[in-house]
């Protein structure tokens, strides 16, 4: 198989990263246009060194999170709205589970900028010390900052989740 | 509450810009838009107008031979070789790859490529700045006043002057490159030394 239809197909499947992060990042729709390019491009230009030592989904939230985290956005003005891609979300099988899910999404928005990166890599699965290596931090620091933004979001969220 | 991870969990299967990119591989064509990969190209750029300054200097001590305003010039095109050797070094120490490094490294690189270089612009152009003024002064006073150098700055007025205009342009170039800066890279480097710091901070 060529080398950029295995990129395309293992992008495709893996997507789902790519937007939930950027979702939780920019602010419009014209800064997550540029994000999915970028994250996209440096992806493309990395994939001829992916060894495959990790996984390609790791390896995508590495390059997702590094793209997001180093670029030059404007000053970050916290948009306590629904974001785009937010409002899209339309479960209407399950309204509660989508409102939960609008809520979480909404406080983790507002969390600062790395503890956002923290707590998104727990949701999405990864180990507290997969978490540490991506984010080039220390195992026990990332599970006292990963304890502390949890209890924060459970306060904050107590009371409104179904 | 245990169940953040799975409210979290439930996936997303909108379709949106992201798909069509996909669909139509329209982001292979591109060219990277990160920070690092900016400041490769202003590197770049800033090289070549380095270039062509030092040819413009050039052509100013061939054509005017005041050896006052001469031995000033000399010193910028001095100053301007060591400038263009060290924005060479950084253009191609400067890695716009994000593929390979844990966040806090890639968080550092971008720091400290930028933070550096603006210090080494800064303390470059302290240097260079007094000699500009000086061999501008003297060159325009020269041509100005149809006399040489020697003769008209033999009045201590113009050397009051030149003084003043040193004292007074020095600070004002340097302020404005430093709000310059601020103003493009600013509010950037603010947020990467806020994520560095929040990093390395203990839980």
């Amino acid at each position: 198989m060529p080398k950029s239809t295995e990129f395309m197909e293992l992008v495709q499947t893996n997507q789902g990263i790519i937007r939930k992060l950027v979702g939780l990042y920019a602010d419009n729709e014209e800064q997550r246009k540029d994000l999915y390019q970028e994250i996209l491009l440096q992806a493309w230009k990395g994939y001829p060194a992916f060894r495959g030592d990790a996984k390609f989904s790791t390896w995508l939230y590495r390059i997702s999170l590094n793209t997001i985290l180093t670029s030059q956005r404007k000053p970050n003005r916290i948009d306590y709205r629904e974001s785009v891609e937010e409002a899209l979300l339309t479960d209407e099988s399950d309204p509660v589970k989508n409102e939960n899910k609008r809520m979480l999404r909404q406080e983790v928005r507002r969390l600062p900028e790395i503890e956002r990166a923290i707590v998104s890599l727990h949701f999405d699965g990864y180990s507290n010390p997969e978490i540490a290596e991506m984010m080039g931090i220390s195992i026990n620091n990332a599970t006292v900052k990963l304890h502390r933004i949890k209890n924060q979001l459970i306060i904050q969220l107590q009371p409104q989740i179904s | 509450m245990k169940d953040l991870n799975k409210i979290w969990g439930q996936d997303d299967t909108q379709k949106d810009v992201l798909q069509e990119m996909l669909q139509n591989k329209s982001f292979t064509k591109g060219s990277l838009h990160s920070p690092l990969a900016k400041l490769k190209k202003n590197l770049f750029i800033h090289i070549i107008y380095a270039v062509v300054i030092t040819l413009g200097y050039a052509f100013v001590i061939y054509y005017f031979s005041f050896w006052q305003v001469q031995a000033c010039i000399l010193l910028l095109i001095g100053f301007n070789f060591w400038a263009m050797s060290s924005a060479y070094r950084l253009y191609k120490n400067v890695d716009p790859d994000l593929t390979h490094d844990d966040v806090l490294t890639e968080l550092k690189k971008h720091y400290f490529a930028f933070s550096d270089w603006q210090k080494q612009s800064m303390r470059v152009a302290l240097f260079i700045y007094p000699f500009a003024g000086a061999g501008g002064f003297m060159l325009g006073g020269a041509i100005g006043s149809g006399k040489t150098p020697e003769a008209f700055m033999s009045d201590y007025r113009i050397m009051i002057a030149l003084g003043i205009t040193i004292v007074v342009l020095v600070p004002l170039a340097y302020w404005l490159s430093k709000w310059m800066y601020r103003v493009a890279f600013g509010t950037y480097i603010a947020q990467l030394k806020e994520s560095i710091a929040e990093l390395e901070r203990e839980g």
